[in-house]
């Protein structure tokens, strides 16, 4: 796969993500991730892919809510709240729809090629 | 690997669904708590407010305007009165459904169902004392045509409007946190919110402080330690003297009393955590005056009110403007969850209050046919059923935590405490309607109609301070008074007898009121209502010290044209009627002593700091903190007999003004330190307080002499989040004032002035404003604590009050609110 392709499969499954979420709540995201595990091939590393979009999906989600302002103050609130250092909640925020969605695509990616060996396997 | 790979995913997945999905520990669900469209990012969304609004509230019966002024006051423009307070509702609970539900649920001590078994202490108290069983009856047995209650069912119908019409990203931060959903409103919370009120201010435990304080020193002294009266009269209702009159009695010995003092410190403790301790002064207090046109700068009567109470984000109180045309315009700060203006003005009268202190409250020691299992209880010789109330206590997840029996007799419920059980008699518990006359003060045209209006108000007891726009000034102190067969209501009853119960109600007629005085001026700051002199009728004993009250009397009366601005100067003056007093008694000890004995040096520098104090709380001085330490280090020092055998603590404190009694008897037994062998006398006394308060200042401060005793680094004020979480929380704020100045700042520092208004009435009625919050209960909003640098500076700000949408000037308007399409 070229890195235009590439980055073009990536944007499109972000605004996948981010429409799913936004439409129909959080718990789009395994199961776009668990659909996207399923038609994916090998070569397209289904799970690092769907985490990567779902993390870029939500950040451009809550990008869109930084332009109406208080979310940083409102993460420093939380953070000072939980006595975290600042910034961690962001990461949390980031690092959840990731692991959720690309553990749901390797989960069903790995299901559904489970016993196929691949062509480099085989010899 | 490559076969572990998926049953590596599986197990992450498993994980992360499993933390998106259910609570851990304290964490909310994750999935829905950083959802980004309707998790908690949508509270930082929400904290703006909107230009334009437009809403459907169903049961409307018409259009209603509302305009946010550049303050974001909501002024409501409705063609009924009961439509404004159904879009009121919808307002206050757009704002403020978190503080809505904590309070009504600290008042039904249901707090565990939100929060879980750390409530359940709390819970247990409010329940065994019958706030929701009365608030209950009460509506159930409240005419559902009345005005009162269909100002609640409107008022309802508004918050539930809004609860209805309510998405997901919506819901306020603190329900995310807590992973709970809001409560439904129903009308009788508005009645639970004057239940709480009652409870804060109409709790008056001098009967059972009287039999402690008696078991220990003596019934004489202890009438002459908590007497009826104030030694030091300034009272409400002006005398005509244009001075204070200061009282002057011996105070009897204490005595080894007859009988061994019940001391159960469990059971006692377990009371004054139910009640309040009446060791210190409850924490509720205000100040109101009245200025006519004669003293006015303007020629016009003015009025000033501030109410100190308990200080929270967000605030106790929401400040509106209502409007319907021929009916009502009426400005000023409502009780959150209420239909009514409690604190405020419309084009005709001012008005503000001060807590009465009245005693309202009394215990009757009760004979059971069985003490462990009573069902039946002696009256007039007969045995009466015992009423009981089986309440259970519910956590998060409606898991049963507990079970109380809850038993009451005709009077009241029964209270375990260490003086065995005893049943309460308790206005609050009363069922009255307590909206009314707040309602109908809203109204009012003129002092006399007002004062007639407000004749309705009887729980809790109140001084009314009003003015009107014809120049009257007038203050009554209003409520229900009991009528009792002895006379007085500090002493523990026999509740075998039904001849020792209430007879009545004190009649209005009887009220302490003042109208038009000749001294051009009327003064409340809960002190006594009425000089003893003038009225031997009982309403009780538990004054607040007149500090504040002689402070504001002085500037008064210095100033025979007051302003607006000279008004909120008094307000937020940090001078000190109570240093005025002691500090020279102090020096003079100290004085005396240096020529006859000679000061070590740290009572030369306690000298030479407290001469050169100008009895001012400002953040800068020095001298204040050294001051409040010598004070609580005479009074323990002093009041060494009220602590009992093998505890620590004292049962009861009396107040300074009986201290000061005490200076001109050098020679009192009450000096002598029980602790020692030598037999104090006064002087030996104060200048121990003031040695140890020097050496305990440098221990907790540092030496003076590096900026350590500076006032804004002792003291400052706290203005708590309602959950207490810091970070939601406006803490450390600096303010000027201390301890019984009139802007008191004092060993709670979360206490204060809640709510400032300055009101000038003439042809066109100004107002300024000031309180330590804002309109919004989001932590994120710019109105949720915009209010308290002004505050803590001690600056008001002049209200907007138009007439009609027509009337706010363009540039004061932030947003329009349009419900039921008004266009």
């Amino acid at each position: 796969m070229t890195l235009g392709r590439g980055l073009l499969r990536l944007l499109l499954l972000s605004l996948a993500f981010a429409l799913a979420t936004a439409a129909l709540g959080w718990l789009t995201v395994p199961v776009l991730g668990a659909l996207w595990g399923f038609i994916s091939r090998d070569e397209e590393l289904p799970a690092r892919l769907a985490g990567w979009a779902a993390a870029l999906g939500w950040a451009f989600l809550l990008g869109l809510s930084a332009v109406s302002g208080g979310i940083f103050e409102l993460e420093r609130k939380l953070s000072q709240l939980m006595d975290i250092p600042t910034g961690v909640i962001f990461l949390v925020f980031l690092i959840f729809p990731a692991l959720l969605a690309g553990s749901a695509a390797g989960a069903v990616h790995g299901v559904k090629t489970w016993g196929h060996e691949t062509e480099a396997e085989r010899r | 690997m490559r076969r572990v790979v998926p049953f590596i995913h599986v197990a992450v997945f498993l994980l992360v669904l499993h933390f998106g999905a259910r609570s851990v520990g304290p964490l909310p669900p994750m999935g829905s708590f950083l959802d980004p469209v309707r998790g908690v990012w949508a509270v930082a969304r929400r904290a703006d407010q909107p230009g334009e609004l437009r809403v459907s509230i169903p049961t409307l019966g018409d259009s209603v305007q509302v305009l946010m002024d550049r303050r974001s006051v909501p002024h409501i423009f409705a063609r009924n009165v009961e439509d404004a307070y159904r879009v009121l509702g919808y307002l206050v609970a757009r704002d403020r459904l978190f503080q809505m539900e904590v309070q009504t649920r600290a008042t039904a001590g249901r707090l565990t169902e939100l929060v879980g078994n750390a409530a359940l202490e709390l819970d247990r108290t409010e329940r065994r004392l019958g706030l929701e069983w009365s608030a209950e009856r009460q509506w159930g047995a409240m005419d559902p045509d009345s005005r009162s209650a269909r100002l609640i069912r409107a008022y309802a119908e508004g918050v539930n409007a809004y609860q209805d019409q309510m998405t997901a990203a919506d819901l306020p931060l603190e329900y995310r946190l807590l992973n709970r959903a809001p409560l439904r409103w129903e009308p009788q919370h508005s009645i639970y919110l004057f239940k709480r009120m009652g409870r804060m201010l109409a709790t008056d435990l001098s009967d059972l402080r009287q039999v402690r304080i008696a078991g220990l020193v003596g019934v004489e002294a202890a009438q002459a330690l908590f007497p009826k009266h104030s030694p030091i009269q300034e009272p409400v209702q002006p005398t005509g003297e244009g001075t204070p009159r200061f009282v002057s009695f011996e105070i009897p010995p204490p005595r080894t009393p007859h009988q061994t003092p019940v001391t159960n410190p469990h059971l006692r403790a377990g009371l004054d955590g139910m009640l309040g301790s009446g060791r210190t002064r409850p924490a509720r207090a205000s100040n109101s005056w009245a200025v006519s046109p004669s003293r006015s700068a303007s020629g016009f009567a003015m009025l000033a009110g501030d109410l100190h109470l308990d200080l929270s984000l967000p605030s106790i109180w929401y400040e509106v403007h209502v409007v319907v045309p021929d009916s009502l315009d009426v400005y000023g700060a409502t009780f959150v969850g209420v239909p009514a203006v409690a604190v405020g003005f419309n084009r005709d009268v001012a008005w503000s209050f001060t807590n009465g202190q009245d005693d309202v409250l009394d215990f009757y020691r009760e004979v059971f046919d069985d003490a462990d299992q009573p069902t039946r209880y002696h009256l007039d010789g007969e045995m009466v059923p015992l009423e009981v109330r089986v309440e259970e206590y519910y956590g998060r997840s409606g898991d049963l935590l507990a079970v109380d029996t809850v038993r009451h007799t005709h009077r009241g419920p029964l209270l375990d405490t260490e003086f065995g059980p005893l049943s309460m008699r308790w206005a609050v518990l009363d069922p009255v309607d307590a909206l009314e006359p707040f309602t109908r003060a809203n109204r009012a045209r003129s002092v006399a109609e007002w004062m007639e209006d407000a004749a309705r108000l009887e729980v809790p007891a109140q001084n009314g301070m009003v003015a009107d726009r014809a120049g009257n000034i007038g203050v009554q102190h209003g409520g229900s008074f009991p009528i009792r067969p002895d006379g007085s209501g500090r002493e523990i009853e026999s509740g075998m007898a039904s001849a020792n119960d209430w007879e009545g109600e004190v009649p209005a007629s009887d009220w302490p009121r003042s109208v038009n005085p000749d001294q051009g001026f009327l003064v409340s700051a809960n002190q006594e209502p009425v000089d003893p002199r003038q009225s031997d009728l009982y309403l009780g004993s538990e004054w607040w010290e007149p500090w504040r009250a002689l402070q504001i009397n002085r500037l008064l009366r210095a100033d025979s044209s007051v302003s607006p601005d000279e008004m909120r100067r008094f307000q937020i003056d940090p001078w000190s009627y109570r240093a005025h007093l002691f500090v020279p008694r102090f020096l003079e000890v100290a004085e005396r002593t240096l020529v006859d004995k000679g000061l070590d040096s740290v009572l030369v520098d306690v000298v030479s700091r407290l001469a050169e104090w100008d009895r001012r709380y400002t953040r800068d001085n020095e001298a204040a903190v050294l001051f409040e330490i010598a004070m609580t280090r005479l009074e323990d020092l002093v009041w060494d007999e009220l602590v009992s055998p093998g505890e620590e603590r004292r049962v009861a404190t009396p107040g300074e003004s009986i201290l000061n009694l005490l200076f001109d008897q050098p020679e009192s037994p009450w000096w002598d330190i029980r602790a020692t062998e030598a037999v104090e006398t006064r002087d030996r006394v104060v200048l121990r307080s003031l040695e140890e308060a020097y050496r305990e200042a440098v221990e907790r401060h540092g030496d003076p002499t590096r900026g350590g005793w500076r006032w804004d680094r002792v003291r400052r004020a706290d203005i708590p989040h309602l959950t207490r979480l810091p970070s939601l929380s406006a803490l450390d704020v600096a303010v000027d004032g201390g301890t019984a100045t009139n802007s008191p700042l004092g060993r709670s520092t979360s206490f204060g002035a809640s709510w400032r208004m300055v009101v000038q009435l003439g042809s066109r009625v100004r107002a300024w404003v000031a309180y330590p919050g804002g309109r919004s209960g989001n932590p994120i909003s710019p109105w949720y604590d915009n209010g308290i640098p002004g505050w803590a500076a001690g600056e008001l700000v002049e209200v907007e009050f138009p007439e009609s949408p027509d009337d706010m000037p363009s540039d004061q308007l932030l947003s329009r609110f349009y419900f039921g399409g008004v266009r």
